[in-house]
C-alpha cells in the first residue's frame, strides 16, 4: 500500500533553532496517528510541514505531493485543524459554508449542514457571538464534511470541556474514519485520544525517537514492581526508568526479556502516558 | 468561477462597513441635507449675480433656460458634485482595506483556516487586490449610482410640487455617460497607482505588526534623502500617482480646445485620455513595479507563517 506521508531526513530551522531534526518515518492510509512531545518538541513544525504551510529541508511526500509547493492542490485532499478558534470571526455560520462550498471541490455542505442540525450551533449568528465550544463543533462538521483522504488536527479541542473533547473523538471515530482514511492527532490530553489511536510517535528536540502501533506498544513497554530485595537485579537489566510507589520500587523495561521479568515481580501493562514519560525522562537521565 | 465569486463575496462580507454601509451612510446624509435644502428654498430670495431665486421651481427654470443656451451636462454635473464626498472617502477605504488585507488573518490567525483551503496563494492575494481596488469601490459606485436615482426623484416631486420644469433634471443620457465616464477615468487612476497598492500589500504581507509603519516609513524615509541628496523625484513619482496628476495632465491637455468643463465629462473623451497613459514609459515601469511587489506578497503570503 503506498503510504499517505513519507519523510526523510525532514529538518527545519528557525533563526538557527533546529525545530525539527532529520525526521524519518512512513504513515500509512487508515490509520490513526498520535503525534506525541513536550511543548516546543517540534510537533507543530512537523505538522505545518505536512500541510505546506512552511518550507524544510529533506524530502518529504504527502499523497504523492510536496507540500512545500502544492499546498492548494493537497489540500482537496488534506483537512486540517491548525489550532482552536481560526475561523473567520467576523464571517457568519451560514457564510462560512458558503464560502467553503465556493472554493472547496469535495466538500458537502448538506453533510455539513446535518452535523450542525445535532448541535445548538446557530447558523444565522457571526462565529465572534458563539461559544468556544461551538466554534469548535463549527470547524469539525466543515471538516467532517470534507471527503479528504488525510486529517490534521494539531490540538483541536485546546480549552474545552471534557464532554465535548468525548464527544468531539467520539464523532470523528463514529462518523468519518474509515479505511480510506488517515487522522493525525496532537494534543496534550493523551488519555483521551488513547483508546482512539492506532499508532503513535514521539517526538523530542525535533527527533522522531519511537514510532509503533499501539498494539506493539503495550508489549514493548512493560512496568514491574519490584521487591526491596531484587532492586539490584532489575537495574541490572537496563530498565528505561525507575520510580518508587507504595513503598516499592517500579521499573519500566523497552523490549525486556519477558521470562525474566515475570521473576522480578508483578508485571503490567503501560498507558501511553505512562510510556512517554518513561521515555522521555528515562532517555534524559 | 465559482472560486473567485467565493473569495470576493468573502472580502465583501469582511469589509462591508467600508464598502457598503459607509457610503450608505454618507449618501443618505447628503440625501436628507439637499432634501432639507430643496424645500426650504421657498423661505427668502438667493441671488446669484442677476439672477433672483425664489423657489427650487425657480431654479428649475433657470436650469432649463441654460440648457437652451447650450449649457449641456447641467444637471449630470449637480450630481456629479453631490457626489463628491464619496470620492473623498473612498481613498481611505482603499488603502486601510489593502493594508489589512494580509495582515489581519495573520494577526487573529485565520490565515489557518484559509490556507486549509484548496486555493492557491496568489489566487488569495489577487482576491484581495480585486475586491480593495475593483469590488468594493464597485459597491461605491453602485451606490452613488442609487444615491443619484434616489436624489432625482426627491428633486422631481419637490420640483412638481413648485411647479418647475423638472424634465430638464432628467438627462439620462448625459448621466450614463457621466457614470461610465467616472468608471474609466478611476480605473486609468488605479493603473496608475498600481504600484502604490502593490506596496501597500507587500507591506501588509511582511509586517510582523503595525503594518501602517511597515507601509510609509520606508517610502517616506527614500522620499526624504531622495529630496536631500538626489532631486526629488521620488517623491514626485509617488505624490503624482495618488493625486492622480497623469489623469488630471490628460484630462488638462483634452481640456485645451473645449468650452467647458462639462465635455470631459463625455465618455468619447476616456479613450483618448487611456491612450495618452498608454504610450507612457513611466506607467508602464509603474505596472511592472506593481507586478514585483505583488508577487513579493504572494512570495511572503505562502512562507510567513
Amino acid at each position: 500500500m503506498t503510504p499517505v506521508i513519507q519523510a526523510r531526513g525532514l529538518s527545519k530551522s528557525y533563526n538557527g533553532f533546529a525545530a525539527l531534526k532529520d525526521a524519518t518515518f512512513t504513515i500509512p492510509l487508515g490509520r490513526i496517528v498520535g503525534v506525541i512531545g513536550s511543548n516546543g518538541a517540534g510537533k507543530t513544525t512537523l505538522l505545518n510541514s505536512i500541510l505546506g504551510l512552511v518550507r524544510y529541508d529533506g524530502e518529504l511526500e504527502v499523497l504523492g505531493l510536496n507540500p512545500a509547493t502544492h499546498r492548494a492542490a493537497l489540500m482537496r485532499d488534506v483537512s486540517f485543524i491548525a489550532d482552536v478558534a481560526t475561523l473567520p470571526r467576523w464571517m457568519r455560520v451560514d457564510q462560512v459554508l458558503d464560502y467553503v462550498a465556493g472554493v472547496h471541490p469535495r466538500f458537502g455542505r448538506d453533510k455539513a449542514l446535518d452535523y450542525l442540525a445535532r448541535t445548538t450551533v446557530p447558523l444565522d449568528k457571526r462565529v465572534r457571538a458563539l461559544s468556544k465550544g461551538m466554534v469548535a463543533q463549527v470547524h469539525l462538521a466543515i471538516v467532517m464534511a470534507v471527503d479528504a483522504k488525510l486529517l490534521v488536527l494539531d490540538e483541536p479541542t485546546l480549552g474545552l470541556d471534557i464532554i465535548f473533547r468525548k464527544t468531539f473523538y467520539a464523532n470523528l471515530l463514529e462518523d468519518y474514519f474509515d479505511k480510506e482514511r488517515t487522522i493525525i492527532v496532537t494534543t496534550h490530553q493523551v488519555e483521551e485520544v488513547e483508546h482512539i489511536l492506532s499508532d503513535v510517535m514521539f517526538i523530542r528536540d525535533g527527533r522522531v525517537v519511537l514510532e509503533a502501533t499501539t498494539d506493539e506498544l503495550g508489549d514493548r513497554f512493560v512496568e514491574v514492581m519490584v521487591d526491596a530485595e531484587r532492586v539490584d537485579e532489575a537495574r541490572a537489566m537496563g530498565p528505561l526508568a525507575e520510580r518508587e510507589a507504595f513503598g516499592r520500587k517500579v521499573f519500566v523495561f523497552e523490549n525486556p526479556d519477558r521470562d525474566r521479568l515475570v521473576a522480578l515481580g508483578e508485571c503490567r501493562r503501560m498507558g501511553l502516558a505512562d510510556i512517554f514519560v518513561a521515555k522521555m525522562t528515562g532517555e534524559t537521565a | 468561477m465559482s472560486t473567485y465569486r467565493a473569495l470576493l463575496t468573502r472580502e465583501l462580507i469582511e469589509h462591508r462597513v467600508a464598502f457598503v454601509t459607509t457610503p450608505l451612510v454618507i449618501a443618505g446624509v447628503i440625501l436628507l441635507a439637499t432634501t432639507a435644502l430643496l424645500i426650504s428654498f421657498n423661505v427668502g430670495v438667493i441671488r446669484v449675480e442677476d439672477l433672483e431665486i425664489r423657489s427650487f421651481g425657480d431654479l428649475l427654470r433657470h436650469m432649463a433656460d441654460a440648457v437652451e443656451r447650450g449649457n449641456h451636462m447641467l444637471a449630470p454635473q449637480v450630481l456629479a458634485i453631490l457626489s463628491v464626498p464619496l470620492f473623498l472617502v473612498l481613498p481611505f477605504e482603499v488603502f486601510f482595506t489593502l493594508l489589512g488585507s494580509l495582515y489581519d488573518d495573520r494577526r487573529d490567525r485565520s490565515f489557518l483556516f484559509w490556507k486549509s483551503m484548496p486555493v492557491p496563494d496568489w489566487q488569495e492575494v489577487g482576491a484581495k487586490l480585486a475586491a480593495a481596488v475593483v469590488a468594493g469601490p464597485a459597491c461605491f459606485f453602485a451606490i452613488m449610482v442609487a444615491f443619484q436615482m434616489a436624489f432625482l426623484v426627491i428633486a422631481t416631486v419637490i420640483g412638481l410640487a413648485q411647479g418647475g420644469p423638472v424634465g430638464v433634471l432628467w438627462d439620462v443620457a448625459g448621466l450614463i455617460g457621466l457614470w461610465l465616464t467616472i468608471a474609466v477615468y478611476y480605473l486609468i487612476y488605479v493603473l496608475w497607482a498600481l504600484p502604490l497598492f502593490g506596496w501597500i500589500m507587500l507591506a501588509s504581507a511582511y509586517a510582523p505588526k503595525a503594518p501602517l509603519l511597515y507601509a510609509v516609513v520606508p517610502p517616506l524615509a527614500l522620499v526624504l534623502l531622495d529630496g536631500s541628496i538626489g532631486g526629488g523625484a521620488l517623491g514626485d513619482w509617488i505624490g503624482n500617482r495618488i493625486i492622480g496628476l497623469p489623469l488630471v495632465e490628460a484630462l488638462g491637455g483634452r481640456l485645451e480646445g473645449l468650452d467647458d468643463l462639462s465635455a470631459l465629462l463625455i465618455l468619447p473623451e476616456a479613450p483618448a485620455v487611456l491612450a495618452q497613459s498608454l504610450v507612457q514609459a513611466d506607467f508602464w515601469l509603474g505596472l511592472l513595479m506593481a507586478g514585483v511587489f505583488f508577487a513579493g506578497a504572494v512570495w511572503l503570503r505562502r512562507h510567513n507563517v
